[in-house]
């Protein structure tokens, strides 16, 4: 008998998986040959200290955890219905879809693209801080939240939206309220309803946008709000958090963020647990 | 990256998924969380978790080598199995639908891991190995014998090739029927089995001044 044959028989041996036949000839190689027999008790050693390893205890938060995931998954999914719903609800108007795709998007697509080094931002961007740049004839855009006019090496985020990203207002320092918003949207006057529709939809976007950065990376949502005059981030917050409270989003945002490690973001989240005043 | 690649994988998997069609699921005892969970309810979900997270934690810990890293990538197998787990056909056992995702998962972490990790790896299996002795020693030196030869079973597995350690752990450690293995992977069983045989041997190989082997006899005749 060949050792090549007996020794690819020998873990089959072990397990018992061997026809009678093939069993008693190897039982009588081995009884004849000591290599064989010490390749045996090797091969059987090894598999009992593989089989002795202890077994692990799971880590005691591991069930705990995945279901926490699990339900800010669904909380999650129910932000982007939500969002796309809410807005369509609060809003209205020819540039509906759009902005329900604006905002969906924003919760979808928000994603971590890697420590690469963000292009420069331009000097006007909302919170100074949004790069557009339209991709070619299809009517799509995508945007990347860096800080303005500087280069870094942490992650960027990439919003890609089925519309223009959201834009400051020509004007105004701050996106338009929300009230603001709510009152264009009842405007009669052709000329006038024509400017509140690019109000509501900046205000729209901006928000949408605000609310889905929050959800997927409160440190980066702080870093936004860091970015706007220190005199209006109160009232920004106010507004956002109205539209979180409005959208549903706004425990799933409290949480986030009380979980992000910015030392300010305790006090950021009080306004999504308690709600800002209503609009004002 | 590793999470998006891992989460991409899966759903590759879970795409072909239609070897998992077995008569295998008859008195499959998850069926009835699994139905509960399917309609929505996602306490079911929790349970099965909690009734699962043993057995993927401790295939994960031994494919891994790392408790962090076990921890890590057990999470994105339950939160995989939630997303896709209408994927899940009940004509085969649920438990064999876990491990599969589990298995490539680790498959996938592995692959993701770069050059930089290696060094850390080391590390990585000694704290996995000792992590699981029982606590207290009662005899230091039998306990640090008995710590040495658990680092090196669990070094041995690590340098295994993935595919030879997944058949070998599902096996000797998970207990796995050659069957299951062969759903849980997508090959025969006969690759189950030479793929067992080739891992037990390279690890007697790796082992080797712990089980007293001589020297792999020549592959000629005893008597020649």
């Amino acid at each position: 008998m060949r050792h090549e044959k007996v020794q690819q028989q020998l873990s089959a041996f072990l397990e018992g998986d061997l026809a009678p036949r093939q069993r008693a000839r190897l039982e009588a190689h081995l009884s004849e040959c000591e290599a064989c027999a010490a390749e045996l008790r090797a091969l059987r050693r090894t598999v009992e200290m593989l089989r002795g390893l202890p077994a692990p205890e799971p880590p005691p938060r591991l069930a705990e955890t995945v279901c926490v995931r699990v339900r800010d998954e669904g909380a999650r999914r129910g932000l982007r219905e939500r969002l796309g719903g809410f807005a369509s609800a609060l809003f209205g108007g020819p540039w509906l879809a759009p902005l329900g795709a604006a905002a969906v998007g924003a919760a979808l697509f928000l994603s971590l693209s890697g420590p690469e080094s963000a292009p420069e931002a331009p000097q006007a961007g909302p919170a100074g801080a949004v790069r557009v740049a339209e991709a070619a004839g299809r009517g799509t855009a995508q945007f990347t939240a860096s800080p303005p006019g500087t280069r870094r090496s942490g992650p960027k985020h990439t919003l890609l939206a089925s519309t223009a990203p959201p834009e400051r207002g020509s004007g105004g320092s701050t996106p338009p309220p929300l009230a603001e918003c709510l009152v264009a949207s009842r405007a009669s006057d052709p000329s006038e309803r024509a400017a509140a529709s690019a109000q509501r939809e900046t205000c729209a976007r901006w928000y949408a946008w605000m609310v889905g950065l929050a959800s997927q990376d409160a440190a980066a949502f702080i870093q936004e709000l860091d970015r706007l005059p220190a005199s209006e981030r109160a009232e920004w917050l106010a507004r956002l958090s109205e539209f979180a409270r409005r959208s549903g989003s706004a425990p799933l945002l409290a949480r986030e963020l009380r979980a992000a490690p910015d030392p300010r973001a305790p006090a950021i989240a009080v306004h999504f647990e308690r709600g800002a005043p209503a609009t004002r | 990256v590793s999470v998006l690649g891992v989460t991409a994988m899966a759903q590759q998997l879970l795409d072909q998924g239609t070897d998992l069609v077995t008569s295998d699921a008859d008195g499959d005892p998850d069926l009835p969380l699994v139905e509960r969970w399917r309609s929505g309810d996602v306490g079911a979900f929790e349970a099965l978790v909690r009734l699962h997270q043993r057995r993927v934690f401790r295939l994960l810990l031994r494919m891994l080598g790392s408790r962090e890293e076990a921890e890590d990538v057990a999470q994105e197998t339950f939160l995989n199995l939630h997303r896709h787990g209408q994927r899940f056909r009940s004509e085969a056992r649920f438990s064999t639908f876990v491990y599969r995702v589990a298995v490539n998962a680790a498959l996938n972490r592995r692959r993701s891991l770069g050059r930089g990790r290696a060094r850390l790896e080391g590390l990585a299996v000694r704290q996995a190995a000792g992590d699981d002795l029982p606590e207290g020693p009662r005899d230091p030196e039998a306990s640090a014998a008995g710590r040495e030869v658990q680092d090196r079973v669990q070094g041995a597995l690590r340098r295994l090739p993935a595919s030879l350690r997944a058949a070998l752990v599902l096996y000797d450690i998970e207990g796995l029927p050659y069957g299951e293995i062969s759903r849980v992977l997508g090959v025969a069983e006969g690759t189950v089995k030479s793929r067992i045989h080739r891992a037990r041997r390279a690890l007697r190989d790796e082992l080797r001044e712990f089980v007293n082997a001589a020297e792999p006899p020549d592959p000629g005749d005893c008597d020649a």
